[in-house]
């Protein structure tokens, strides 16, 4: 869980996507930063629309511009990957850095059997040969847990079940022995069953190759079996950041208190489920100060509606963007 | 909330009985082969035999394809039973024309997963709300709008909102109108079908206590399909589960969680994710193997028994019936079905 040797791989400072859409700016990201160590788990947990997904598409320039425009810094060894050209890019995707996606049948191409899509990457980013490249595969489906690997490297994406196909999707992402795997929503279409095995495939391998992993996700019960970190976005900002356990044992942040408040818990049947009033802020239309403001039951003055707060340290381990100081643990969750 | 009783479970009237299933079963014919000449059957549902009480909140849950959906529909006349009996309040809905079910079906209602999928985008909501009364011929004339009216407010939606369309809504506002049509005809048994699966946490939450306030003050009684074990458990008092078409275990919700008897129940619940990083450190998974077979093909004796942990000799050959066991019933051989002995090796 936490044995990763410290080594950052990814530095991300303001990172910032906007869009143009008909109606105005798209603020989506919104001066995001963060860091990723090496073997280390960093889940991003937000809601739909928060900006989890384009913060982690535009890492690595999938961002497309226009409509889209990206700032800010992503440091990934010697390279800004913001202002890299489409064909170093192309040279760390895939490479350096894998990503896979929540629909496998999307992101495989239905036309193209498994081992071919397999052997691609392998082929253009390590050169190896035909047979290497097969012998390569074939080991790659054996590790993600494909029986008899050898007789379905010919086989199409439908031939396989939903969590088979994210296996492959796995297999592929770790073809090029990657620096840093970005998941997600990886399980977000599977069965529970099923999600389980994924999770457990998924952090087996980042202890055996020591990559690090960025975990996107809706769903903070599968954070808190994963992640060694975790930040939660919303509204384009990380609201709140802090280690796992510092976050689940005393979130800070408003946003973080209503998530964590309104789960259904399994084995605790009779609790209330609290809820957070109101809808997200359109993106067109953010809130002046903290985004969170309509809806946070914790408002104090006009100092939330006019100044955008920044992450604070609470001295708890915790880093908060909320000028609502919690009360100590006992009381802060209710 | 209440306290969850871990014997007898409905919230009133806990003995009468208002929907009872037996031997429920939904095939589908499939063609198959290279020239699509062969036919298979689809066993979507293969025997389900249970019954809901007034009041109570069922749960139903299961992986995809497990046919919990099926049943739902099948409940309500919407599917066709291929064999078995649903009786709804002493009548019976299988076997029976959609024109003769019509005045049954006015006391039941369904609420779907998708509220973007089964609200017409082209209707306002307020005319997609009043659809089921004019269906039914009831508060005619003048009335029709004060009960829309009535319906939204119950939901927690402003009656000003009736001639807006569904695209001017959020996922969850989209859901609250959804159920308010479900309740437009003042049901007495509503099937939910993974109503929250399409939304987000916060919103959730909100739905869930929704139909926990509409439970309270109506009295009705709820089908919950879902596949989100927290939630159901948080919502039903007694839960069946199903796999491939059966149920394997049926129990009191409380009972259900803290001693899941049948080895799918427990493999169910130990893969649900619990948000609280120091319990799932030191959780044990049980990670089931393989797939889950074809509802085409499958398995002989016990459905399960392909993916099983605790299999042993009498599994491929006889197929175990729901049997009770302590406050449960139990479709599995390891709690004494066949008058075998309990393998202790394989506890």
């Amino acid at each position: 869980m936490t044995g990763h040797n410290g080594q950052r791989v990814l530095e991300v400072h303001d990172l910032q996507v906007r869009f143009g859409t008909r109606r105005g700016a798209a603020h989506v990201v919104n001066g995001i930063s963060y860091t990723l160590d090496a073997g280390e788990t960093l889940a991003i947990v937000g809601e739909s629309g928060s900006g989890k997904s384009v913060s982690s598409l535009a890492l690595i320039g999938l961002v497309p511009q226009p409509p889209g425009r990206v700032t800010g810094t992503v440091r990934f060894g010697e390279r800004n990957l913001v202002t890299c050209s489409s064909e170093e890019l192309r040279h760390v995707r895939g490479n350096d850095i894998a990503m896979i996606f929540q629909d496998p049948m999307t992101s495989l191409n239905p036309v193209l059997t498994i081992g071919r899509q397999l052997t691609e990457g392998m082929q253009l980013h390590l050169q190896l040969d035909d047979r290497a490249a097969r012998r390569r595969a074939i080991e790659l489906l054996d590790r993600v847990g494909i029986p008899s690997p050898d007789r379905r490297l010919g086989d199409y994406p439908h031939q396989f079940s939903g969590g088979m196909r994210q296996r492959v999707m796995i297999a592929i992402g770790l073809a090029c022995d990657p620096v840093v795997l970005i998941a997600d929503e990886p399980t977000t279409a599977l069965d529970v069953t099923t999600q389980a095995q994924i999770v457990e495939l998924v952090d087996d391998l980042r202890r055996d190759t020591g990559m690090g992993v960025i975990w996107i996700t809706h769903d903070l019960g599968v954070v808190a079996g994963i992640a060694d970190r975790v930040a939660v976005m919303y509204a384009g900002q990380i609201v709140e950041t802090a280690q796992v356990d510092a976050l689940y044992e005393h979130p800070r942040h408003p946003y973080t208190q209503g998530l964590l408040g309104s789960l259904p818990v399994l084995g605790q049947p009779e609790r209330e489920l609290a809820t957070i009033p109101g809808l997200p802020p359109d993106p067109v239309h953010l809130p002046s100060g903290c985004p969170f403001w309509p809806r946070c039951p914790q408002r104090l003055d006009e100092r939330c509606e006019t100044e955008r707060p920044q992450l604070r340290d609470t001295g708890e381990g915790n880093l908060v963007a909320t000028f609502y100081e919690a009360k100590p643990a006992s009381e802060a969750v209710s | 909330m209440s306290d969850v009783s871990s014997v007898s479970a409905g919230r009133r009237d806990a003995n009468k009985v208002l929907l009872e299933v037996d031997d429920l079963a939904v095939w589908f014919p499939v063609k198959s082969g290279p020239l699509r000449r062969e036919k298979e059957q689809l066993r979507a549902v293969d025997g389900l035999t249970f019954e809901v009480r007034s009041g109570e909140t069922l749960g139903l849950v299961g992986e995809s394809g497990c046919g919990k959906s099926t049943t739902g529909m099948a409940l309500l006349g919407l599917e066709k039973a291929t064999r078995g009996r649903v009786v709804f309040d002493g009548r019976e809905v299988t076997g029976t024309s959609r024109r003769q079910l019509r005045p049954l079906r006015r006391r039941m209602a369904m609420i779907f997963q998708d509220p973007y999928g089964s609200l017409n985008p082209r209707r306002t909501i307020g005319e997609s709300v009043a659809e089921p009364l004019a269906i039914h011929g009831l508060y005619k004339g003048g009335q029709r709008a004060g009960r829309v009216a009535e319906l939204l407010r119950l939901v927690g939606l402003s009656p000003d909102y009736r001639n807006r369309y569904p695209h001017e809504f959020s996922g969850g506002q989209r859901q609250r109108v959804g159920i308010a049509r479900a309740l437009a005809t003042e049901p007495d048994f509503v099937v939910c079908d993974e109503p929250i699966a399409s939304l987000d946490v916060s919103i959730q939450a909100q739905i869930l206590n929704l139909l926990d306030r509409l439970q309270r003050e109506l009295g009705l009684t709820y089908l919950f399909i879902a596949h989100d074990l927290s939630a159901v458990q948080h919502i039903a008092d007694r839960i069946a589960v199903m796999y491939l078409g059966r149920i394997v275990e049926l129990a009191d919700a409380k009972g259900l969680g803290e001693d899941p008897k049948h080895p799918y129940t427990r493999a169910l619940l130990s893969a649900v994710p619990l948000p609280d990083p120091k319990r799932e450190r030191q959780r044990k998974r049980i990670l089931l193997e393989g797939d889950l077979p074809s509802p085409l093909n499958p398995p002989t004796g016990c459905n399960f028994r392909t993916r099983c942990p605790d299999r042993f000799e009498p599994c491929p050959e006889i197929d175990p019936t729901l049997q009770k066991a302590d406050d449960h019933l139990v479709a599995c051989h390891l709690h004494g079905v066949v008058g075998e002995p309990v393998d202790a090796s394989a506890e």
